[in-house]
């Protein structure tokens, strides 16, 4: 006999609101006292010198594009930053930047998208932060075929490990720490997970690493071109085959799921987590989840029943590798459940 | 109608909302409501109530119906059944069709 009305009541609990507009969303405009954001029509480039230096052709998972700039040194940074997203030479792609480092005063670094003036600055990080933007935004917003979850996400033999989290929970750190121990390398912003086969695109965009996280990661501090020595950026970019050279994740697996959080003096600590409760956290944590709900919540559903689902506090980045490592040998051995 | 104040009698049938998406996790549902974008999660005997919207069976069939499967008392199932569907309809996460006397 079932007993489906004994021993408890029928009861709905409500999870945490998913709202997206407050929630998971593109990643933040980069804010800055002294950048002017607007469209305008090309005034900043009447007077602009050749564009001597194009470097691409890149693919942030849908969006393609390519950078254009007439200072050298800025074409030999931008040349490293993007280096995992370098696509062979195809079809034109979709977007073209122009970083012209000669503006006009009082801007002297001005940004277009495909013809279009969107920022200046007489700051060269802020245009810099805002093509990084710029990027990681387009890239969630042309892959609407996947869901897309902020995360980052690191792979050992083809399986998938996903640490999905809010900003500054330490998911780049995480990234960093375990590519440095021998991980592939998938992401450390957008997780994009394929709807029919649950496989994870890579994404292998600049490690984005905070001034926070410098003293652990000492040794990927990476080369400036002498403006940025003069502006010191506020994150490193560091690519994470500057790291290994054959880091670089294909399509994977997700089989492990966790939920990081970095807590200053805690005691480091992997336990597991409800796979319910690891849907709700992941509905949060999906870029426009609303705007699909239907496929994102039967993606979701599958990729949580497939996996070890854990929550983890981070007080030290060694140990909490070493908790990662250890849930993804466990899954390499026995499969997740 | 979703979440009006009404009785719920045993010859009305409850449909789910349109905007509820709905997944089973390890037995028990997860809804999420594309309106107020909120998450619900049942529990395994909110679940089978859940299921058993199919859009076309009354309140009263449905009590009947589990009082088959389960043999327990009919006061007990109808009370759990009506409580879970306040609960729905309050969420507007169901779309009641009022008998000719409610209206």
């Amino acid at each position: 006999m079932v007993q489906i009305f004994q021993p408890g009541s029928p009861e709905t609990r409500r999870g945490n609101s998913v709202k997206v507009p407050s929630r998971a969303r593109p990643p933040e405009r980069p804010r800055g006292k002294r950048i002017e954001q607007r469209r305008t029509s090309g005034e900043v480039f009447r007077a602009s010198p050749r564009l001597t230096h194009v470097t691409g052709p890149f693919a942030a998972l849908a969006h393609t594009f390519e950078v254009h700039t007439n200072d050298p040194d800025l074409g030999k940074h931008l040349d490293s930053m993007f280096r995992d997203l370098r696509v062979a030479d195809g079809e034109r792609p979709a977007t073209a930047y122009t970083l012209v480092s000669n503006a006009p005063a009082p801007w002297v670094y001005a940004i277009s998208v495909n013809g279009e003036v969107r920022a200046k600055s007489e700051d060269p990080r802020y245009v810099l932060e805002f093509l990084l933007w710029h990027v990681n935004r387009e890239a969630v917003e042309r892959t609407p075929e996947k869901v897309i979850l902020h995360a980052s996400g690191v792979a050992r033999d083809g399986i998938a490990c996903v640490l999905a989290a809010e900003s500054e929970c330490g998911k780049t750190t995480l990234a960093a720490g375990l590519v440095r121990r021998g991980f592939d390398y998938i992401t450390d912003e957008a997780v994009a997970i394929c709807p029919s086969t649950l496989l994870v695109s890579p994404f292998p965009k600049a490690l984005s690493i905070d001034r926070g996280s410098w003293s652990v990661l000492p040794d990927l501090e990476p080369d400036l071109i002498p403006i940025l020595r003069r502006f010191p950026p506020e994150q490193w970019q560091v690519p994470a085959t500057a790291i290994r050279h054959d880091t670089l994740a294909g399509l994977t697996t997700p089989r492990v799921v966790m939920t990081p959080c970095y807590k200053e003096g805690a005691e480091t600590e992997l336990s597991p987590l409800g796979r319910k409760d690891m849907l709700i956290r992941l509905a949060e944590l999906t870029f426009d989840f609303g705007a699909e709900a239907r496929r994102n919540l039967s993606v979701l559903r599958a990729l949580v029943a497939g996996s070890l689902c854990y929550q983890l506090t981070v007080g030290d980045l060694d140990e909490a590798c070493s908790l990662i490592e250890r849930a993804m040998q466990r899954v390499s051995s026995c499969g997740a459940q | 109608m979703a979440g009006a104040a009404f009785e719920l009698t045993s010859d009305i049938i409850v449909e789910r909302s349109a905007q509820v998406a709905y997944e089973i996790l390890d037995g028990e549902g997860v809804l999420f409501h594309e309106g107020s974008s909120q998450v619900y999660v049942l529990n395994l005997t909110a679940t089978m109530i859940w299921e058993a919207l199919d859009g076309r069976s009354t309140i009263g069939e449905i009590v009947a119906e589990f009082q088959r499967l389960t043999g327990a008392p009919r006061a007990t199932i109808e009370s759990d059944v009506l409580a879970a569907l306040r609960e729905f309809s309050g969420s507007a996460l169901v779309d009641i069709e009022p008998t000719p006397s409610d209206t």
